[in-house]
Formats: C-alpha cells, structure tokens, sequence
C-alpha cells in the first residue's frame, strides 16, 4: 500500500498515546540486567530478540533444510453484476499441507468482514468530537456508510459435497476438518459467497468501485474478494490474527485459475495470463496485444478514442474472462468500458514480461506518457537489485487517490487536473506511486513477508528501492522521500508519538515514517554509509533471492545481511529497528596540538580544558619524551626515539570530542577542511562507540593545519540536528559574516 | 494424593510478594537462553542432529629473515558438514588488522592529557611509520588455477564458489599471500618478531599467518564478525600438512608433529630427540645452549624446510629462530605419551631450562584429569618476550631474566603461571572450541579456574592471584561504570582481565567451593568438557550442561554472577536473643533475669550486640483450630521439656549487594566452641533484599560471623559480624575521646 503521507491517518492524529514508550523500549533494549550505569549494551549481539535458528530458518538467515511452507490453489468462477454492484463467487481451494504436523482445522479469511456494520476495527477505533464537524466526519464516526457490507457465505462443501462445519470469528472463518490432514496430504473444499462492491468514496478500502458521474460509469478494483487460506507456519502456527485493516496481509503461494464474468464492454485486468483472448478481445485488439508483445515502447491495445465510444455502450450482456496465475500469492483484477489499454515488452535478462496500464481518458495526457513506462523503469531497476521478475505481465491501473499493490496488477492514483494539465509534483506522485506499487511484486508478494504483523518488512524495504529507482530513472525530481534526510524532522520528535519500527502494525503511530520512511532511510544509511554499496548490494540481492517465493521473518532479513556481508549489524538493528533513538552526533569540542621541538624551558604537565578549545588560536606545544624503560617490558630492542621525534615535529594533533545526544550510535564521517583550501573525508565506524555509548574522545594526527570541521558533511547519516555539526559553530561564523559585512 | 497445605504457607507467600521489589532472581533463565532443539539439547549436550564443519589445509610457507615477511600458498579443503546450501565461503584475513586502511585503529578513543608525549605514545597515534603490515592476497584460484570471484571487507574475505556445496559436499581451492611481519615491541600484536640488537638476532612467533576459515554453524551462520584486536578467534577443525621454509640454520617448533626430524636436525639432535620421547623423569636438552649461542654467531642464508602435520586442530602456528634452546620429555597421560618441550633463547636461562618443560607437563597432567585426557601428541611452550599467547600445541610465553641471569620470585610465578595458563588453553578453547569472537570468558574464565587449581596442586608455594572468592572483591565493589557482565561481547568488555578472566574464575571456584561441593562441581565440569571436546559449545551449553549434570539449581547463579554487575553484600542487621520458657513461673524468672534497662540499640532500633540480653517467650497449649481435620493431638510437654531454657537466635541478614548467595554462618559459643552452618542462596528467594530466620541454639551464642572464611566474595566484611563491628569501633572511638 502506498502511504507517504507525511499528514499522518485520521485516526492516528487523534490517539493519544499514554504509554511512556522509552521505558519499554528500554526494556528491549537491555539484554542484560544492568544495574547502576547508563551503559546500555548497544553494541551487544542481538541474538535474544531474534528466534533461536533451527531446521527451518537457519542462523545464516536462509531458509533451513527443513523449510516447508503450504501451497493453496484456486479455482474460483466470480460474476460482477454492474447494476447491483454485487459480486457472487464460488471458488474450490485446494490446501497442501506441506507442514511436518497433521491438521484438524483450516482458517480461511473473510476479509470483506472487515466492512461489516459494527466491525472489529469500528469498535476498537477512538473517537472524539471536538466542536462542528464535516457530514463526511460524521458519517465514519456513526459508521453509516449508505452501505451493507461484509461477506455472505452461502456454503462451504467438502470435496464430496457434504457441508462442512464452519466457525465465523470476524474475518476469520474456522473449516473443522472431516479427518485429521496428514502431513504431505491435500485437502479441497468448496465455497460459494457473494458481498456487495463499495463505493470508495464514501467507504475506505484497497478495492471497490469508482463512479463516473458525468458519463455515468464505473471503474471497479476488485481485492480480497475472496475466501482466502490463512498461512500455516513454522513461525505462528496459523496466522490468523484478525484484519483490523492496518495491517495488510499473510498468503500462501499457489495456482490459480479463475473465470470473471462481467458486462461484454467491460476491459478487465487481471492478475495472471488472458486464457481466452479470442473470446474477450476483438480481432484488432488482439493483433495489437501480439504487437506490443514485441514492441520497445507503449503500443495501445484499446485507445483513448475506443474506450470514449464504449463509455458510451452501456451493454447488459455479460462476458467471461479467463485468467491463469501460477505461483502468486493471491489475485486481483479491475474491470470498466472506460479502460484505455497500452503494453510494452519489458527485456530482462531471463525473462520478457510485459508491462501494461489500463487507465481512463480522465488520467491522459499523464498516464499515456508515463505509467507503462514507470512500470518498466520498475522491473529494471528491481531485477537488477533482487532477480529477474519471473511474471508474465506488470500492470498499472488507475485508481482515484490511492496506491495499493497485488501480484502482477496494482492501482495508483495520479490524475490530472480537468483541463489535462498537472504539474510536475503530480507527474512525480503519480510515477512515485508507479514505481511503489509496481515494486511491491517483490516485496511481499515474491519474497512473501508477513504484512499481518510487520509492515516495514515489505514497505519499508520496497520505500528503499523505490527511492533508488526514482534516483536512477527520474533524477529531474530530486527526491528525497525515503532517504536519511527525510526522516530526520521524525525521528527528532515527540517520542510519545514514536515507536520502534519492529511494532506490529496495528500499534503503528506515525504510519508513514515508521513503517515506509524510517526504515527505508535506515537501509540507506546501511547502503551509503555502514556497510558500501558493494557489500550492501551483495547481501540485500543475496535476501532476496534466498527468500524469493518463500515467507521470510524479519530476523531471516536481518541475518542474512550480516551473514553476506561480515559487517556485524547488530548494533544498527538493535539501534534503527527495536528503539527510537535517534542519530544526533554533537562535535563537542577540538583541541588543537603541534608536535613541538625540545625546549628544556618548556613546563610539562597537565593541559587545561580552557586551553583545549583553540581551534581559531594558536596550538598548543605538545614535547615528545623517550619512551620509558617500563615500557619496553622484557624486550631488549628499543624505539629510536629521536627519528621518532623528528618525523613526527610539526605534526598538528587534533583531539576531538563527540558527544551522542540522540543515543543512536552512529558512525562520524568527518569533514577536514585545511588552511590550504583542500578537504578529506573520513568515516569513523560506529563501533567507536562501543566502550562508551555517550561520549567519545579521539586524537587525529594531521600533517596540514585545520581550520574546520563538519560532521556528515553530506546529511547521510540522519543526524537530527546539524547546528552542533561543525567546528567552529557556523552559526557564530554567519553572525561574524554578517558583522564584517555591515563594516 | 490431595495435601491440604498450611494455611501459614500462603500468608508467607502473599506478604512476601508484596512487600518488595522482586526481580524474580530465582526465575529460570528461559528465554534468556536460545531455545534447545535438534543441534544443542536442553541438557546441555550436542543434539542428535549437531554438526560442524570441517576444513584442512596443505600450507608451504616462506619465512624470510631478511625481509621479516611471510610468503605462503595453502590448499583449503573444506567439507560441508552443515543441511544448509552455502554459495559462498568466508575466510578470516587476520593480518588486515595491522593493514593501513584498518578498522581498529579508528575506532580506538585516545585523548591528550598532557603538553608531553612519548614516542610510544605518538606511535600510538599515528602508527609506526616505517612498517607496511596486512595481507598481500596474490591468487584465489579452484584447484584447475582459475580465479575465483571473492570479495575482501577488513578482516574478512568471502569467496564466491562457482558450485552450490550441498549437504557433504567437499570443495577445494587456494591461496597465495605474503605479508610483512611485525615487530612486537612497537607494533605489538599476538604474534611477530623480538629482535636481540646485541646479537642481531631475531625470535619469530608466528600465527594468524594463513587465510583461515572462518566457522559456519547451527548458532552465528558465518562467524564473520570483524577481528579488531580484541575479541579473539572462531576456527573449525581439521587436518594440517605444513612445510615451512626458513633459514637453515633455524629451529622451529610447531603445531604437530615432525615429519622429516633426519632432514633437518643433527645426528646428535635426533638421537636426543627420540630419547626424550621415553624419558619422563626430566627434559632432555636436545639443542643446547652451546649450540645456540654458536648459531647466533653464524648466520647462514641457506634454507631448510621443517615439514609438519597435525590432526583435528584448530589453528596452527610456529616460532622460528637460531637462538632456540630445545628441550622435551614424555608425559604419561591415560595411555598416551605426549610430548612436553620448550624452545627459547638463552635470555631466557637459568629459569627456561628449569621451569618451562616441567610446567607443561604439570599442565597437562592437572588439565587432564579434571576435562579429557591431552590428546595431542606435542605441547610446547616457546618463549617471547611480555606476551602469553596460546595456540594448538604451542604456545609463547614471557618470563624473563634480568641481563645477569638473575631473577625475582615474582617473575618465576609469573612465568609458571603463563606457562600453566597458555598450555591450559590447550583445552579451553583449542579442544573444547568455544567462540573466542564472542565470548573471551567462555575459555579465559574457564581455563584461568583450571589454572589456578592446577598451581594451587602442583605449586603450593605459588601466591593465587586469581580463581578465589577474596581476589574478585575489589573489582566487585568497585565503580559500576566500569563493570559489566561476563556476558559481554569481547569487544565491549571493560577491565578485561577482571571481566572475562578473573570474575568467572573466582565465580567457578564459588561454584565449587561452596553452592555445589567439588565432587558434584567436578563431575559436571568434566562432563561439559568430554561432551564438547572436538566440537563448539556455547554459553548456554556450559550453564545446562553444569547444571544437569549435578542437580543443582544455578540459574540464579549464572543469573547474579554472569549476566548482572551485582555484587555479595550481606550484613547482619539485626539479631535478637530469646529463650524459652515452659512455664509462667520459669517464665516471670527468665524475664527476670534477662531483663535490661537502657538497651544498646542502634538508629534503626536494631541490637549491635548480646548486651541487651534475652527476651522471655513461653510455650503455649497447642489450640485445636491448628489441628483442622486431624484426631490425633501433638504431645505439647514433650515439645516443652525438649525445648526448656533453649536460646533462640532470631538473626535478620540484609542483602546490599544484589547478588543472591548461599548465607554461611560461624557461631561461636560461650564455652569457646564455634559451629560452621551453610544457607542455600535459595533462602533468598521470597525476600530477595531481607530474611530473618530464627535458629535453635542449647548453647549460649557469643559471636556470630557471615562467610567466615571469605568464600563468597562479600565484599564489606565489617557488616558480617555481630556483636558489630564497625558499630562497636564508633563506641571505642567515643570511649577514647575521639
């Protein structure tokens, strides 16, 4: 789902968050009972906050040798009547049990339940009322949407057609198994269930309709619109916590095979490959997609002049639409006679998808232009940074004011104004989206993460190579959403607003930074400053192929990037992922030293704090002494002093102090800035940090004379506050400018 | 059976949860622990399904005095033992940490107090000019001569395999390198080189000389975790072949066994060589000091190569000099004979030839029969110049004469202990082959407590430094901000000899002297030791290991003791002094005679001594409620005439230091006599900060004394006595007027 809502949700505006979140993320942090010192073992192995590694999921953060994960497959008949907005299926799913335990129940979710009058999340949501309030506002807060939603089951079969015991419990539905699923064994059952599609404008959600007033039509995205298998785990045995509607979801893998029947006008696209092209599309239509099969650019299958004229048919006849998808982890598909249609080749190094939209005269000029190729652009950049996108197609469908993700189609939002024109933040929305969404088919809907209870493991990681894709193939916008800098203003803030980013979702505050930007910028600073593209690219690539169509758990993530990288990471998980501290690297003070010649006059001892702040004055003589017998310890060798003493006179020794005012340990990069005009950088490791976590103190040896110093020169690193960044404090230079100036 | 449980039992319960801050320090270590399973039992021993992976090497190396560098190309065949696929392998680049672009040097803190410096210092800062140290990796090539891709990061190199190696799978390659060798006295560093300027003589101690295998397994995957210089080495078994090229007039002891002893030694050397292997009264010199001082003189630059094997090692490292004495006997271990040899320059005579040999082999002697038998067939001991450091078989160990062959008492012990300590680690971690990477304590701390009793068994007269309950007080009390808890990662740790050798040292000797009794504490030590000999156990495997083994409940130990900073501080806060009366009569007399007017209390109300006497307290009739269902009555009189006159000691004992501990009481009575009695720590469980508990003495109680003998660590004894102590000198001070 896209949310780079830097306004964060309703809801969350309004909660009040009583908890002292630092105490317990206190807890979390100390892996050990210490009592009496502020020593927080940050550097510690963060072996106890991950699971114990076994046959399943192995200490290297691969999959283990007895990995097993279940397989559903689907095959489901759906009819979308137009006029009653009602759609009507019947499905039989095959479950594999490919878990070394025998099952006696199967949980199947209902997440169209969530819609349901007097739902779960209704109930569970605060509200408040703070004077005059907006008709909109008060029809979510009476939950009185003009709407009846919610599934009905009308059966639940057993492969014989006797009727199964079923439990409903919200969106979770109970199948008591006739027999006891052995290992290895399948079983299948047969649903049948109709829910009314909901109009999104007046209700929330990833799917339903919208309406086309002026020629009074419709475009429907149509999600979670069907019983669909709970995953079974090695992890969390079923994973059937409820849907509350912020945390998304946990699917198993399968195959599926599925006949949409709607009105004969109608253009659907679908996750999977078209199975009956000849019956659904006209002669012409088809030679076109054969085109654009081959074609390096966009090749229009149904153009924006077509799809005005069916706007206009209004056809009752129905049609059906058959579509095959192997190894996805769930199925989408949208469907109106507004669609206008265009698709391209996509050339990968192993594979040839192809990219397509399908959009509505109201999102031209801007969708012709860029959607297919931002969906290009996307495979790309991906396969480059993960493995080859192993699908067939990549779709991009427009959608009002949304963003949301299924295997191989998505709906973005990014529409122009009515006169056509946008501007170039839409255009960058609209790719932004794009890119996103199109994205997330590797993330979770390949490398299978478990969106139910952590939302950075998909979004946070897909924010990161979203930024990296807009960076390669949209320079022109500048963007920074998803890097250090863009969190920075969060991570500074109210802490009773913040939470660790390893809090299951439906805890989340601050839904965007937490589960999309503050991870994202965490990977950047991973990539650009810990660990170096080469190592970092290696490791993440290395993730996500060892997870690719399997389900991952953040500790598999999190292993792995060490395992491939002999970086230890623990320090950054346990710092960026289970706290939120913040990075805030205070150069303190420098002190300034020049290796001085023998002078018998001179009077050794004891240098002053006052005398240590001198960076704009002048040094401060530092005498080479012989190094003492003692020193020496039973060797019988000895240092020539002397040549000691005559390479290093003159030497100009900084001494400086960082003081960690976040708390996040963080590595320095300084910038040396000379009296001959040049400059060096230099990046400290964090693990300077590891004897004391709060302040450190470090002697730089440098042949040229220093006349100041910058912290993360470059904003890298997500330093918070970078007034205490320099040395001298630029903003007492800038007062002096301006002194000088008005001289 | 259904118990009816006493009523009183709940109300003890229920007050006791309430009135405290509990930090359930009797709680079980659960999730603390990783989560047994098929590799690693809850009991502490290796799974059904535990494996390790397997990595042998065929090594020739150049040695090259003149240059000071090493030049080598190795063979490493590595079996992968695991379930897992591995696509690529990581071998540990050691010398990296001396390479200028290190990691350890900018991460290391230093400040500037002073407007002087030594030239050490100023080294310190900017390194020692003139030596280029690191790795110069030639060739990584598969076994045909073709390149393999790999990738080097500091002290860590992966090598990206062109074949997935599946469960069994072996694959070989190789690799070529050079690097420069240190020297010790300015750059430092576990191994290098000692120069002699009067003989111009050099001693190499080389190790972490080859590109090694790093560990793959069940607990880290890779144990790829950087080497900085601190947190020591994780390293597979397996077989080594090593030929090692050096000047010919050298000798080198190694890791193994001499394969080609006529090749390279004298007529009269190998005859003394065989000798030693069945002389057990006493070292037989085979290079003698003569000969030594002859080759100091003579330098040749002819080569010779030694060629050595080992089996089921760890690492291998050898010395290298012609300023070697050599001296061997055979050791009677079980049913084997190995070797204990010294090799060192004649600096280190008159204490070398009389000490070093004899010390190896009352190592190998203690070691063995408290772990395993030693089962290599070489230890040795070489001498370098203020270092101790250990490696499979060999080990370089300080402990040196003055320049006139003189030497303190001080620096013989020392020398006795590093001896004892480095050949020690023979066991700790080179057999029993924990993660030194993570934890330092796992064989410091274990082989320091073997240490020490080995010197207490074979060198009574030795002073212990470590390994005692008295010797960890001072760094127990001592600033929290410096303390942290053995379960710290090694590069963390501060005060590291106290942290990961000393405090888990003392805490063994704790654990045996007094919670567990040395018959139990040895035979779960031993256990741990021949279930993880050959193979890698963790923390957690020590803790369940000792504890399964004997019985004894120490989660609380290893709580207090392994993962906290808290310290034994037990004080007697107050005792009170009755005796029983059977009747009103004897009643109004006891009281009587006990009663006193102006009581010696003190702030808190508390007695500081017997002066106040006793209070009376009778023996009632037994009421019949107490009795709830039962027919049958006690026989009250009986209870009375046993208990007639008895003195009752009501003692109430603070805990101030945190750290729950086994209360060990001495009574001394009026007749002169004293009783030793011993508390589990388990009395602290209800009340972790305060207990009283009332004791049945017949004899009249004059003094009372916590942890008589300083067997617990407790770190302010003024507080153990009563009458009190640090009370009654503030009276004596007042009584003189002060």
């Amino acid at each position: 789902m896209y949310n780079r809502s830097l306004k964060t949700s309703r809801m969350v505006n309004k909660t009040i968050v009583s908890l002292k979140i630092s105490v317990w993320a206190a807890v979390l942090l100390l892996p050990i009972l210490v009592n009496g010192q502020d020593w927080q073992g940050k550097f510690e192995q963060i072996d106890k906050l991950l699971h114990t590694p076994n046959s399943y999921r192995t200490a290297s953060g691969q999959p283990g040798n007895a990995y097993w994960q279940p397989q559903v497959d689907y095959k489901i008949k759906v009819r979308l009547d137009e006029s009653t907005k009602v759609l009507s299926g019947q499905e039989v799913f095959t479950f594999h049990n490919n878990s070394p335990h025998t099952l006696t129940y199967l949980w199947v979710q209902l997440d169209q339940n969530v819609r349901k009058k007097n739902s779960l999340t209704w109930r569970t949501d605060e509200s408040y009322i703070d004077g005059d309030m907006e008709a909109e506002e008060m029809m979510r807060l009476a939950d009185d949407y003009f709407y009846e939603g919610g599934y009905k089951i009308k059966h639940v079969l057993t492969a014989s057609g006797e009727a199964a015991p079923h439990t409903l419990n919200e969106t979770m539905m109970r199948i008591d198994l006739a027999k006891p699923l052995q290992p290895g064994e399948q079983v299948s059952y047969d649903i049948a269930w109709e829910y009314t599609v909901y109009d999104r404008l007046y209700v929330d959600g990833r799917g339903g309709y919208e309406y086309f007033p002026k020629d009074d039509n419709h475009i429907f995205t149509i999600a979670q619109w069907y019983p669909r298998l709970a995953v079974y785990d090695d992890v969390e045995g079923w994973q059937n916590k409820q849907f509350l509607g912020a945390g998304e979801f946990a699917l198993s893998l399968g195959d599926f095979d599925v006949e949409i029947t709607v009105p004969d006008d109608h253009i659907v696209a679908s996750t999977g490959e078209l199975m009956n092209p000849r019956e659904v599309l006209s002669e012409t239509q088809q030679k076109r997609l054969k085109t654009a099969r081959a074609a390096n650019k966009p090749v229009f299958i149904v153009n924006e002049k077509e799809a005005r004229k069916n706007e206009k048919s209004k056809s009752t006849t129905y049609t059906t639409w058959h579509f095959t998808a192997k190894n996805v982890r769930d199925f989408a598909f949208a469907s109106s006679r507004k669609f206008i249609w265009d698709a391209m080749k996509v050339d990968l190094e192993t594979n040839d998808p192809m990219a397509m939209s399908y959009y509505p005269k109201e999102g031209n000029p801007l969708w012709e232009e860029h959607s297919t190729w931002a969906v290009a652009n996307t495979l790309e950049t991906y396969s480059r940074l993960t493995f080859d996108y192993p699908y067939p197609v990549a779709i991009s469908v427009h959608a009002a004011d949304q963003g949301m993700e299924y295997p191989m189609i998505c709906f973005n939002m990014g529409r122009p104004g009515d006169n056509g024109k946008y501007s170039k933040w839409k255009l960058h929305d609209m790719v932004a989206v794009i890119v996103h969404e199109v994205g997330h088919n590797y993330f979770p809907m390949i490398v299978n993460s478990d969106e139910r209870q952590w939302t950075w493991h998909d979004e946070g990681i897909n924010t990161f190579l979203e930024q990296l894709t807009m960076d390669e193939h949209y320079p022109e916008f500048g963007l920074t959403w998803g890097k250090p800098k863009s969190v920075v203003k969060y991570m500074r803030g109210n802490p009773d607003y913040i939470r660790p980013i390893m809090t299951n979702s439906e805890q989340v505050v601050q839904f965007g930074y937490n589960g999309y930007g503050k991870p994202s910028a965490a990977l950047c600073v991973l990539r650009d400053v810990v660990m170096g593209p080469e190592l970092f690219d290696y490791a993440f690539k290395t993730y996500a192929n060892r997870w690719a169509f399997k389900r991952p758990k953040p500790a598999d993530f999190l292993r792995t990037m060490e395992d491939a990288s002999a970086v230890d990471l623990d320090w950054f998980w346990r710092g960026w992922f289970y706290t939120i501290e913040h990075v805030d690297i205070n150069l303190a003070n420098i002190a300034w030293f020049r290796v001085a010649e023998d002078n018998p006059e001179a009077v050794m001892g004891a240098v002053s704090l006052e005398a240590k702040n001198n960076l704009l004055d002048e040094p401060i003589p530092l005498y080479l002494s012989a190094s003492s017998e003692r020193s020496y310890g039973e060797f019988r060798a000895r240092i020539e002093d002397n040549l000691v003493k005559e390479n290093n006179l003159g030497k100009n020794l900084y001494e400086l102090t960082f003081k960690n005012e976040g708390g996040l340990v963080s590595p320095i990069i300084i910038e040396w800035n000379y009296a001959d005009g040049s400059s060096e950088t230099e990046i400290i490791p964090a693990e300077i940090w590891r004897m004391n976590e709060n302040e450190v103190v470090k002697v730089f040896a440098k042949e040229k004379q220093v006349v100041s110093v910058r912290i993360d020169p470059e904003e890298l690193t997500g330093d918070t506050y970078t007034f205490n960044n320099n040395f001298p404090r630029i903003v007492e230079d800038s007062r002096i400018d301006k002194f000088k100036t008005k001289e | 059976m259904k118990k009816i449980i006493p009523f009183f039992a709940f109300i003890t319960l229920s007050l006791a949860g309430f009135a405290q801050n509990w930090q359930g320090k009797f709680e079980q270590l659960g999730t603390t622990l990783p989560t047994p399973n098929e590799y690693r039992t809850a009991s502490g021993a290796p799974g059904q399904a535990y494996w390790q992976q397997q990595a042998d090497y065929v090594i020739e190396v150049e040695l090259n005095d003149e240059k000071r560098s090493i030049t080598g190309s190795e063979t490493i065949t590595y079996t992968n033992n695991s379930p897992d696929p591995l696509t690529y392998l990581w071998i540990q680049l050691d010398q990296n940490m001396r390479a200028k672009d290190s990691n350890s040097p900018k991460i290391r803190a230093s400040n500037i107090s002073q407007n002087e410096m030594s030239t050490k210092g100023i080294q310190s800062i900017t390194g020692v000019e003139d030596f280029e140290g690191g790795y110069k990796i030639h060739a990584v090539t598969d076994t045909e001569g073709n390149p393999l891709p790999h990738t080097i990061n500091q002290t860590m190199m992966r090598i990206d395999i062109p074949v997935t190696m599946n469960t069994g799978d072996q694959y070989s390659f190789s690799i070529k390198w050079s690097y420069n060798i240190n020297d010790r006295m300015q750059v430092g560093g576990r191994s290098g080189y000692e120069h002699f300027p009067k003989d111009g003589n050099s001693l190499y101690t080389i190790a972490q000389w080859f590109p090694r295998m790093a560990v793959y397994n069940d607990v880290n995957g890779w144990q790829n975790k950087q080497f900085l210089g601190r947190g020591e080495f994780t390293l597979t078994f397996g077989d080594y072949d090593v030929k090692i090229t050096v000047p010919a007039d050298h000798v080198v002891g190694a890791t193994g066994m001499l394969q080609n002893p006529k090749d390279v030694l004298t007529k009269d050397q190998l005859k003394k060589y065989e000798l030693a292997k069945t002389t057990f009264d006493k070292p037989v010199i085979i290079v003698t000091q003569e000969e030594a001082e002859a080759r100091e003189k003579n330098p040749t630059t002819k080569t010779i190569t030694w060629h050595y094997k080992a089996e089921q090692v760890r690492d291998f490292a050898f010395a290298s000099s012609r300023k070697f004495i050599w001296d061997a006997m055979a050791v009677q271990v079980g049913d084997k004979t190995p070797l204990a040899m010294s090799y060192y320059p004649k600096e280190g005579n008159p204490l070398w030839e009389d000490e070093s040999t004899i010390a190896v082999k009352n190592t190998l002697l203690g070691y063995s029969k408290r772990t395993i038998d030693y089962p290599y067939p070489v230890a040795i001991s070489v001498h370098a110049a203020s270092i101790g450091m250990e490696y499979p078989m060999i080990c370089f160990n300080f402990g040196r004469p003055n320049e006139d062959g003189t030497f303190s008492d001080r620096t013989k012990w020392g020398m006795i202990s590093v001896i004892v300590h480095e050949v020690g680690h023979n066991f700790f971690p080179m057999i029993i082959n924990s993660d030194e990477r993570q934890w330092t304590w796992m064989d410091e701390g274990l082989n320091t407590f073997v240490q020490s009793l080995t010197t207490k068994e074979f060198y009574p007269d030795m002073p212990a430094r470590r390994g005692t309950a008295k010797s960890i007080v001072n760094y127990m009390k001592g600033n929290p901000d410096y303390i942290r808890p053995i379960m710290t990662n090694s590069e963390q740790v501060v005060q590291f000899g106290n942290n990961a050798y000393a405090k888990p040292a003392s805490a063994l000797s704790i654990l045996r002297e007094t919670v567990m009794g040395p018959e139990l504490f040895d035979y779960a030590f031993k256990e741990y030791s021949q279930r993880w000999a050959f193979k890698h156990p963790e923390p957690a495997d020590f803790f369940r290991t000792m504890e399964d083994a004997s019985a004894v409940d120490l989660d609380w130990f290893w709580k207090g003791w392994f993962y906290t900073t808290d310290y034994v501080d037990i004080e007697v806060t107050n005792v009170r002094w009755f005796k029983v009366a059977v009747d009103e009569k004897s009643f109004e007399n006891i009281a009587q005679a006990g009663k006193i007017e102006n009581k010696n209390v003190d702030e808190e109300g508390n007695n500081v001594d017997f002066s106040n006497g006793y209070e009376a307290i009778k023996l009632t009739d037994t009421e019949s409620n107490r009795y709830r269902e039962f027919m049958n009555r006690v026989d009250d009189d009986a209870i009375r005439a046993l208990n007639a006159n008895r003195n009752l000691y009501e003692i109430t004992l603070k805990n101030k230091g945190g750290l729950v501990m086994p209360v060990i009481i001495e009574w001394t009575y009026k007749d002169g006599t004293k009783e030793i009695e011993k508390l589990p720590a388990e009395i602290w469980r209800m009340n972790e900060s305060q207990v009283t508990k009332v004791f049945a003495k017949d004899k009249e109680v004059v003094n009372i004394v916590i942890d008589p003998n300083l067997e617990t660590a407790d770190v302010k004894t003024e507080n153990n006595y009563f009458p009190k102590r640090d009370v009654q000198s503030k009276f004596e001070n007042f009584k003189d007027g002060k």
